[in-house]
């Protein structure tokens, strides 16, 4: 039974039984959850981060969870990832009262009397996404930047995680991040005329209308690069930069795909192009300090994990330099546990 | 509690069916039978070759699944392999055979990109993907066997019970067979264990799938984990299962690996609009959804 459960469950039955002084029986609970339960609650600690506090609609919010053991002894948890089925991720809006929560699991088989995974003392995880991508109304691809919106309102974003899921021999522990506030306010003329002209852009993938002898869908990638050069150069915070050069790279439309497997058009690998890591470590730099520069190095540790240490030992003390330093430290610990594989 | 159905159809593909199929209950107080119309479900799957010769050895895979959901339901499920030659490789790296993270931003883009392009919403309304090995899963490492895999990714609301997208373009699930396999007979199998039988890997394969697709085509959530406030355990699942059994949409390995014939709680007293006490009446209530 999930501690909240538990306690509601168990709060009413002693009320009922007339014991209504609330200390005496915060005690009782204490008792009867013991000490262990409250051990693995002060030993994990969950925050979540979206950057700022106000958004156009459609801007990028950058969601970093982070999960800390602030103990002094190693914690085993549950998978903690913004897909697990043990992360609940919801925003709430406030004028529409209306809830969007999570949309994606990544379900696991675990062997019996699992032991969960470690988190060292001192150790955090971090784990950051664009919020749209994740959760909001079902959006479409072909039309639209990410796979789902958020309207303009007032929103208050919560995470909770199971942290013992699944995990054999201790009892049922729900952490929760404190609740992060923020606003989506309608687009100005402006970025009314960004958004736009990047939707434009994304549909670009899927139009089969011919320019010469190709469909225009095989300028993606081009005129993709283009436009995040000259964002670069001109307005390197611009918000969508990060998006555009991890999601926006490797998108690809059903007419381009269809290109791409007929041989009719190269194949566009960003981790191997010189100009797109050259832009990524400019807009890392500028954006270190937010969950957006957090995401881009995320994205990069899979298939450039040669520059986690120098982006780590750059940006200590940055969101960015504190996913970097996390990636190094998998990295390591994967290195160390290697074993081969059995033939 | 024991269920019996009385009457089983075989199925044209393509067709849904108005024939009756009757539900009786043997326990002594049960309502009087439901009598339902079939319906049946349009299912695209599509795979890498390497999973199609994988799924050529899983000869019950399919049958399995679609009996537990008609047993449970009167709903049938037609499986329709448009596609066992999926080009494995990225779009962007024709080396790299492997599935990306969902855990990334360049991941989940990638899977929700891939449904976009490939899944026909115009003749399949369902969507499962049978892809191979997963960066998500670790392919250097193996600590004994005290590991978890990810078996299986799904855009559900797991946490906004009984919720179907009602686009079909929104709804997929991707079954990450070559890893069951791999993860179950030789990759991390502990020293003091033996790895699993081919019989108990079809058994993991069709509960996967059985518990995706339960969330795919009905919003059911899990047993007994659930963040829905107030908690899940207390008001879903509350029908029951045969004697030693499990809830499929549970996580349970012993009932995965030896059981061929998932099993979804139930009351059998269940009817069409009732309350969604248990994976019976969502099931009921999500019939009407194409």
């Amino acid at each position: 039974m999930p501690f909240h459960q538990r306690f509601s469950s168990v709060a009413p039955g002693l009320a009922m039984k007339g014991l209504r002084d609330t200390r005496t029986a915060l005690l009782l609970l204490a008792l009867v959850m013991g000490p262990k339960l409250c051990l693995s609650q002060q030993q994990l600690l969950l925050t979540a981060d979206v950057g700022k506090s106000e958004f156009f609609e459609d801007e990028p919010i950058y969601l970093l969870v982070r999960l800390q053991n602030v103990g002094t002894d190693t914690a085993r948890t549950y998978f903690f990832n913004l897909v697990s089925p043990a992360l609940r991720v919801s925003v709430t809006r406030k004028q529409g009262s209306s809830q969007y929560v999570g949309g994606y699991v990544l379900d696991y088989r675990t062997p019996p009397a699992w032991a969960g995974q470690p988190l060292a003392p001192g150790a955090s995880v971090p784990k950051t996404m664009v919020l749209q991508s994740l959760m909001g109304e079902a959006s479409d691809l072909r039309a639209h930047l990410f796979a789902h919106q958020l309207p303009p309102d007032d929103y208050e974003l919560r995470v909770e995680f199971n942290a013992h899921l699944q995990l054999s021999g201790v009892p049922p522990l729900i952490v929760m991040a404190p609740p992060v506030a923020f606003r989506i306010r309608p687009r100005t003329v402006a970025e009314e005329a960004e958004v736009q002209q990047l939707e434009d852009l994304q549909r670009m993938g899927w139009d089969t209308t011919k320019v010469g002898r190709h469909p225009r869908a095989m300028s993606y990638h081009p005129s993709l690069i283009a436009m995040v050069n000259a964002m670069v150069h001109q307005r390197p915070d611009d918000p969508f930069l990060p998006f555009l050069l991890t999601s926006g790279m490797y998108l690809t439309g059903k007419t381009l795909e269809e290109q791409i497997v007929s041989g009719k058009a190269p194949r566009f690998d960003p981790d191997t192009s010189e100009l797109v890591t050259q832009l990524r470590l400019v807009v890392i730099g500028r954006q270190s300090r937010s969950s957006s520069g957090a995401l881009l190095v995320q994205e990069l540790s899979e298939r450039h994990p040669d520059q986690l240490s120098f982006l780590a030992t750059q940006l200590r003390g940055t969101a960015a330099g504190e996913m970097a330093q996390y990636q190094v430290e998998r990295n390591r610990h994967v290195q160390q546990i290697k074993q081969p594989r059995p033939r | 509690m024991k269920c019996i159905q009385l009457d089983r159809w075989q199925l044209a593909a393509g067709t849904i069916l108005s024939l009756p199929v009757v539900f009786a209950c043997a326990q002594a107080d049960a309502a009087p039978p439901d009598v339902l119309d079939l319906v049946t479900d349009e299912v695209e799957t599509q795979s890498t070759f390497v999973d199609y010769t994988i799924l050529g050895h899983l000869y019950r895979l399919e049958d399995a699944v679609a009996g537990a959901f008609q047993h449970t339901a009167a709903i049938t499920l037609n499986f329709h392999d448009t596609n066992h030659d999926i080009d494995a490789s990225t779009p962007y790296n024709a080396s790299d055979p492997d599935w990306p993270d969902p855990n990334t931003q360049v991941g989940l883009t990638w899977y929700q990109n891939f449904s976009s392009n490939h899944h026909n919403t115009t003749d399949y309304p369902w969507f499962v993907v049978y892809a191979q090995h997963t960066v998500a899963n670790p392919s250097t490492e193996c600590r004994g066997g005290d590991i978890g895999y990810g078996i299986a990714f799904t855009h559900t609301l797991t946490n906004t019970p009984n919720y179907v997208w009602p686009n079909a373009e929104d709804r997929f699930s991707f079954v990450f067979l070559t890893d069951v396999q791999v993860y179950e007979q030789a990759y991390c199998v502990p020293p003091d264990h033996t790895p699993s039988s081919d019989e108990q890997v079809e058994n993991i394969v069709i509960h996967a799938l059985a518990h995706e697709y339960g969330h795919q085509r009905a919003g059911l959530t899990h047993y007994p984990y659930d963040f829905n406030p107030p908690r899940s355990t207390t008001i879903y699942h509350q029908g029951s299962v045969p004697s030693g059994r499990h809830d499929v949409m549970e996580y349970n390995d012993q009932e995965a690996s030896e059981h061929g014939d998932p099993v979804f709680d139930a009351t059998w007293n269940e009817r069409v609009g009732d309350p969604p006490s248990t994976c019976r009446a969502i099931l009921l209530n999500a019939r009407s959804i194409h």
